[in-house]
This record gives C-alpha cells, structure tokens and sequence, in this order.
C-alpha cells in the first residue's frame, strides 16, 4: 500500500471525457489551476489502464463513455480497487443513474455545463477531502500495525526498508526512523545455522506477486541488542511488479514455541531413551506412547504398538490380574503389582508394574504405564522354593533312615545279645549238669561255645557304641589334655599292674574339644599300645604332640609288635584285625571309633609302624585352617617309668 | 501274714529261653516257687489288676515283685510300667526292669515312669545266674513289703514326686 504524497504539485488528476472538445477545455482549466493531468482516457479500458499506471489523486470521470458499461461501472471498479476518490462530470440527472452513482460513493457530482471556476471549487474540495481521508486510513493503519503482534517490515523495489511496525523495532532493534532507505538484509539480520538461511530470505525478499511463505523454514534473527529469536516469515509483493512494487515481510516471532518444542523433544527423546518400558494408552485402551524400553520388552515396535488396544497387544496370561488394576485405577489413581505378560513371540514374562492415570486439561485420561522385567527374579524364588522343598524332602528321609537306624541298632542291642545269652547260659548249665559225664573234649568245645558267645556279645557291645559315638554331637569345650590323659591312664594302670611298661609323657596343650569323645580316643590308643606291646619286657609308651607347619600333632606311640605298613589303609575299617585272635583279643572296632571320632572334630589320623618295631598313632583334632600357635620343638619329658 | 499260695513273683517275660533260664535260676536257687509268668503286657495288666482270665482273682493279694522286660509283644514294657504305676492299686509294687536293652532311652523312660531297679541281662551265664540271685534275695528277703496301706486311696499327684 502506498502511504506517502508527493507534494511537488498540487495534485494529479485523471480525465475520463470521450469528448475531445470538453476533455480539452478541462485539461487546459485544471493546468490553469497548477493541477497535473496524468492522461486523458476516452474509453472505460483505457480508464483502468491509465489509472494503474500513474495513481492519479483523483478521477473526474464522465458518466456517459463510449463502450458497453457506463463511467458509473468504470469508477465503482477504480474507486474499489485503486482507492481512487471520484468526481462526476454529468449532463443528465435521472434518479437512476443518479441513485447508482451515488453507490460508489463519490467526492462529488459536476453538472455540465460548468464553468471553470466551479471546476477548480469542485477539484478542491474533493481533493482535500480525499487527502483527509487518507491521513485518518494512515492513521488507523498504523495503528493496527502497532497493535499486532507479528512484525511487518515493507521495502521497495530495491530492498530498502520503507516501514516497519512496532514489532519489527522489537525483533530487530531499530527504529524504524533509523531503518528507513537501509537495506532490509542489514536490518533483518538473519544468522542461521545453515547458509541457505539467508539467502532463502533473499529469495523472500525478491518475491514476485502472490504472498509467499516459508512454512518449512524458520529463521534466527540477530537483533541489534544482541538477542537471538527464531522467526517464520510470510512475504508478499504488493502493487504490482516495477520499481514502484512494496515488498511486505511479516515475521512471527516462534522462539518461545521453539524453545518448548525443543524441551518437549528433548523429554521424548530422553523417555525414549530410557531402557525401563515407558508406555500410555487412553482409558479406552488405544496406546498413544510407546517407548525403546517398551519395544526391548515387548518386542514390539512402536509403530506395530501405537493404537493398538493395550488389551489385545499385551494380553494379561493369567486374567485374574485385570480386575484388580482397573479397580484400583479407578478408585486410587494408580496401581502397582504384578502382572503376567506375553510378549511378541509369546514369551510369558512377569513385570512389576506401576500405572498412574493422568487427566489433562480436556478431563481425558490417560494411563502411563512403567514396568519392571522380574521374571528371572521369580524363576529364581521359583527355584529357590523348590530347592527348599527338596531339601525340606531330603531332610525328611534323612530324619527316616536315622530312626530307622536307630530302631535297627535298638533290635541289635536287644535281639542280637538274648541269643548270645541263651547260648552262653544253656552251655554253661549243661557243663553243670553233666561235668562227671562228659568226655574232656565235649566240655572243652563247651566252653569255646561260650568263648565265642561272649565275644560276640562284646562286638554287639562295641558296634553299638561306634554307632552311638558317630551320631552323638560334638560338644567342643577347653580342654586339659594333659589331665584329661591322666585321667585315662589312672584307670588303664590299674588293669596292667603286672607288667613292666615305660609311660613317657610328653608336654600337651589345652585344645577345643569333646572332651568325652577325645578321652575315648586316648583310652583306646594307649589300650591298643598297652595290647600290642605285651611281649616285651619292657613296654615303652610315648605320649606328645609336635608342630609341622603351624599344625599341632598329637601322637600316641609303642614299641610294640607292629605291623606291615601294606596293611596300614585296613586299620581303621570296622572290624579289620591285623593279629590273631589267640595273640591278641579284641574285636577290630576300637580304631574305627577312634577315627570317627577324630573325622568329627575336623582332624585326621595316620599311622607309621614296622613289623616288630611298634607303631605310633598321629592325630590332629582340629582343620589344618585354624592351626594354634605353640612351640616349635617335640618334647617329650619322662615322667615315670613301669608299673 | 503271708499265704501258701500268693504269688511272689510275678516275672513277665515273652521269649521262652529267658523264661527258661531266669526259671531255671529262681528255682535252682531256691529264691520262690510261687511265680506267676505272663508272656505279654497285656496278660501282666490283666493279672495285675484281676482282669480276663484273672477276673476271679484276689485284688488284695499282690505279687512281692514284677521283673519285666521292656519289649513285649502286644503291650510293651514300658506301657505296663506306666500303668502299674499310674494306678493306685499297683503303684507301690517294686518293679524291677530286666532286659536285653542299655539304651539311654529306655533307662531314662524307664526311671521317670517309676521303675524300682533296672537291670541289663549279662551275656555270661554266671553274671546272669548271680545277677538274679542278688536280685531275688534282696527284694524277696531284704526288702520290706509295702504295707496294705501304701495300695489305698490318696491321689496320683504323688506320682512325680517319686519319679
């Protein structure tokens, strides 16, 4: 839109007379008048053609022209187009033609024939009138202007700003008095990222007719105070092409937008990112988000997810678990549990589940769903329980078989001995009845008969007590062993006080043990030396410990009659005897004892022997991990000798 | 006041070769004659409280002493002691435990429940012949009877304190 006059004259007047003889006598009245005229058109074409080339600054225009329509259509078109104020030259005045040229709202009426003064009052006033008209439609545009908010800057041809608005002197930093004849690329200063930003402005800039713009693109604007802002522009060429064409910018200020665009894409991007399955699905059950997490679980994608109803997409495995949530969802808001779950591949997986129903401004309800992979977490408990249940089973039979074994020994201990006894008692009553009777040999069987009954008996006696001793509990307590050895040896001596025996006791610690089962072990160890070191004069009994790597070692020797070392692994076996009976008595459980005894502790027990060179018995009581310090040397002290 | 024909001893014993053997000491020794033998628990409680086959019996004429082993066929050993010694009739009556058994168990049970003496049958036939010997002249001899009075009413509470 042109807004500025010329005022180098007093005005540019347009003549439409077809004429000649008036038109001429106009003409030449008017440039009387100091008044231009731009042309004289003589046809209603001719009219409209002249009118847009020169913008004059008013139109007197002849009612009746040559051509079908009459000056009324020709002026109502300029008037509405061009804004051209118009007078009327008239020769006749019917009420028609009259009542529609009124219609087009003219600045005046001129009825022929006039004189030229009347003609020069008549331009006048119209000519004033019009300008005033023009102020107050300046006026009021600038300031609708002002009052938009979008910025609009105008150029000419040449691309120098002729006007900005209110809102370009915010976006850019100029006033527009500044601004105005600088080249609108220096004002609008465009500092994109890309180089095509600023020469798509360009572009904008040098449009050609019809309103442009660049919806795809948008600009970033340097002001002159420095602030960025991110801009769309539209663009348009107003008043056709030429060097008097305007260029319109009108430039919508997107920062704030682009800023919560980009900070909701952010959101969305990091949501996405997330590898916890992030979804929401609309109360009607359609899923509107479907994040990475969601497609890793599922397997879906989201483009296979999204719309698709939550119910269909991931049915629940066990449909208990439905009612509850929705319950819940509806009462409290949210929910969270368990749920079963196929995904794509029809894996059922269990997710711990928290859902949270979101209401927005419009009231409608959404459900964000997160979840929690915890299916190896419950195959685990799974397993865990029935490991538990297994070992709950095994602990059952365990207890089972002990009863068992403890019935079986009961019956041992009652059934296996009454024979025993029956056979021992009749033998014996029979020798009392028939003494005199019967032949030396048949009373000599007799009593081996109750030899062997009476050995028997002794091997149920020590069964019974290895069983006894493998199943009692170990009560470790701090123990003497020195006095606990005594102890044992007071009694032993008393059974041996016809032979010559060398007892060498050597320093003993105080250890963590049972002190009745360990007294059982140092009872049938110096048992078994006493025994086997019968045939020698003098039996000679060592009892010490000694260190080997931080280890205590206990040992029990004799010089005794020995034995080959090939038979060393049978020693400890239940009932295994390396002597025969007539030598030596016993039933072969006393070292199998021993050795439980000692395995229950956590300690071992080896023997070094030679065959008529005696035998010494070496023991631990605890684990070689938890040794106990001591001294680093045998000693071995004699305390006494004999008896 | 004793009469000819009450029962001293009254020996509870189910296997035929102890009954055999520990009859064949009683009488050799000549510890008593008067031995009333039951082979079950159930015949013992039976004798002991003049039930069944026993119906006609005297209540008021009590055996001097019960040797009882433990397992029994039908009702067990330590059952019977039980119920000796639960009831009023029968709680003052010496019972001795005589038996195959050394098991902590059975001692144990065996003294809680009241039992007077418990004794393992040795393997050795001396032992065995000594062991009843002692045993029948010290509860038979020795001993004094409970009085009439010791089986008469008072309460059971009595029980526990004596176990």
């Amino acid at each position: 839109m042109k807004i500025s006059k010329e005022h180098n004259h007093r005005g540019r007047i347009l003549v439409v007379e077809d004429q000649g003889v008036v038109a001429t006598e106009i003409q030449r009245c008017l440039e009387d008048d100091g008044y231009e005229v731009t042309a004289i058109a003589t046809s209603m074409e001719e009219a409209i053609r002249e009118a847009f080339r020169s913008r004059p600054d008013l139109v007197l225009m002849d009612i009746r022209i040559q051509g079908e329509a009459d000056g009324i259509d020709v002026a109502d078109h300029l008037h509405r187009h061009f804004a051209l104020p118009i007078v009327y030259l008239s020769a006749h005045d019917d009420r028609d033609t009259m009542l529609r040229a009124h219609r087009t709202e003219p600045m005046a009426f001129l009825f022929k024939p006039f004189k030229p003064a009347e003609l020069s009052r008549t331009v006048e006033i119209a000519l004033n009138r019009s300008w005033v008209e023009v102020r107050d439609r300046e006026r009021t545009f600038l300031s609708v202007m002002d009052a938009i908010g979008d910025a609009v800057v105008t150029t000419d041809s040449q691309g120098n700003v002729r006007f900005m608005n209110r809102a370009a002197e915010e976006l850019t930093g100029w006033r527009q008095e500044l601004a105005l004849g600088v080249k609108a690329t220096d004002v609008v200063h465009i500092v994109n990222e890309q180089e095509t930003g600023a020469e798509g402005f360009c572009a904008l800039l040098n449009v050609d007719g019809a309103p442009e713009s660049d919806s795809d693109h948008e600009y970033r604007v340097l002001a002159r105070d420095g602030v960025y802002h991110w801009v769309s522009i539209k663009a348009a060429n107003i008043d056709g092409a030429g060097p008097s064409s305007i260029r319109v910018m009108v430039m919508q200020d997107v920062t704030r937008r682009r800023q919560s665009d980009q900070a909701l894409r952010r959101q969305a991007d990091l949501l996405d990112q997330s590898h916890e399955p992030i979804f929401t699905w609309d109360l009607d059950g359609a899923i509107s988000y479907w994040n990475r997490g969601a497609q890793a679980l599922y397997g879906f994608s989201p483009l296979e997810a999204l719309g698709r109803a939550v119910g269909a997409l991931l049915p629940a495995a066990h449909p208990s678990n439905d009612g509850a949530w929705e319950t819940a969802l509806g009462r409290d808001g949210q929910w969270s549990g368990e749920l079963t779950r196929k995904t794509k591949d029809g894996q059922e997986i269990v997710v711990e589940s928290l859902l949270v129903c979101v209401s927005d401004e419009a009231g409608r309800k959404t459900v964000l769903e997160t979840g929690r992979d915890i299916t190896s977490r419950k195959g685990a408990e799974l397993e865990i329980r029935r490991l538990n249940q297994e070992l709950r089973e095994h602990v059952s039979e365990l207890t089972a078989v002990n009863r068992e074994l403890e019935t079986f020994n009961y019956s041992i201990a009652h059934d296996l001995r009454a024979p025993l006894r029956h056979i021992d008692a009749y033998a014996k009553i029979l020798l009392e009845h028939a003494d005199a009777g019967l032949p030396k040999e048949a009373q000599n069987y007799l009593g081996r008969m109750r030899q062997s009954a009476g050995r028997m008996g002794c091997m149920v006696d020590e069964l019974l007590e290895l069983s006894r001793t493998s199943r009692r509990e170990l009560a470790r307590q701090g123990t003497a062993l020195k006095s606990l050895l005594e102890d044992v040896l007071f009694e032993l001596k008393s059974e041996v006080r016809d032979r010559e025996i060398e007892w060498r006791i050597g320093e003993l610690p105080f250890v963590d043990c049972d002190p009745t089962l360990t007294r059982q072990v140092f009872a049938n160890l110096l048992a078994n030396a006493v025994k086997f070191s019968r045939p020698r004069k003098l039996a000679v009994i060592e009892v010490g410990q000694t260190w080997d790597q931080g280890q205590m070692t206990l040992f029990v020797r004799d010089n005794g009659v020995g034995f080959s070392m090939k038979y060393a692994d049978k020693l400890f076996e239940v009932f295994q005897r390396l002597h025969r009976r007539e030598d030596f008595e016993g039933t072969g459980v006393g070292l199998a004892t021993v050795q439980r005894i000692i395995h229950k502790h956590g300690g071992r027990i080896w023997v070094e022997a030679e065959l008529e060179k005696g035998a010494t018995f070496n023991f631990t009581l605890d684990s070689p991990a938890e040794p106990s310090r001591g001294p680093e040397r045998e000693e071995i002290a004699v305390v006494a000798g004999a008896r | 006041m004793m009469l000819k024909d009450q029962i001293e001893i009254l020996l509870v014993e189910d296997d035929p070769d102890d009954l055999e053997l520990t009859m064949h000491v009683l009488q050799e020794e000549h510890i008593c004659n008067r031995i009333q033998v039951a082979r079950d628990g159930e015949e013992a409680l039976d004798f002991l409280f003049c039930r069944g086959p026993f119906s006609l019996r005297d209540p008021d004429r009590h055996p001097k002493l019960i040797l009882l082993d433990l397992k029994l066929p039908k009702v067990d050993g330590l059952e019977v002691l039980e119920q000796i010694k639960r009831d009023q009739r029968t709680r003052a009556l010496p019972v001795v435990i005589l038996t195959s058994s050394k098991q902590e168990d059975d001692l144990v049970r065996g003294y809680r429940l009241g039992g007077n003496s418990y004794i393992q049958k040795p393997v050795d036939f001396d032992q065995f012949r000594n062991t009843i010997k002692r045993l029948g002249y010290y509860w038979l001899l020795v001993n004094q009877p409970p009085p009439e009075a010791a089986f008469d009413g008072e309460t059971q509470d009595e029980i526990p304190s004596r176990v």
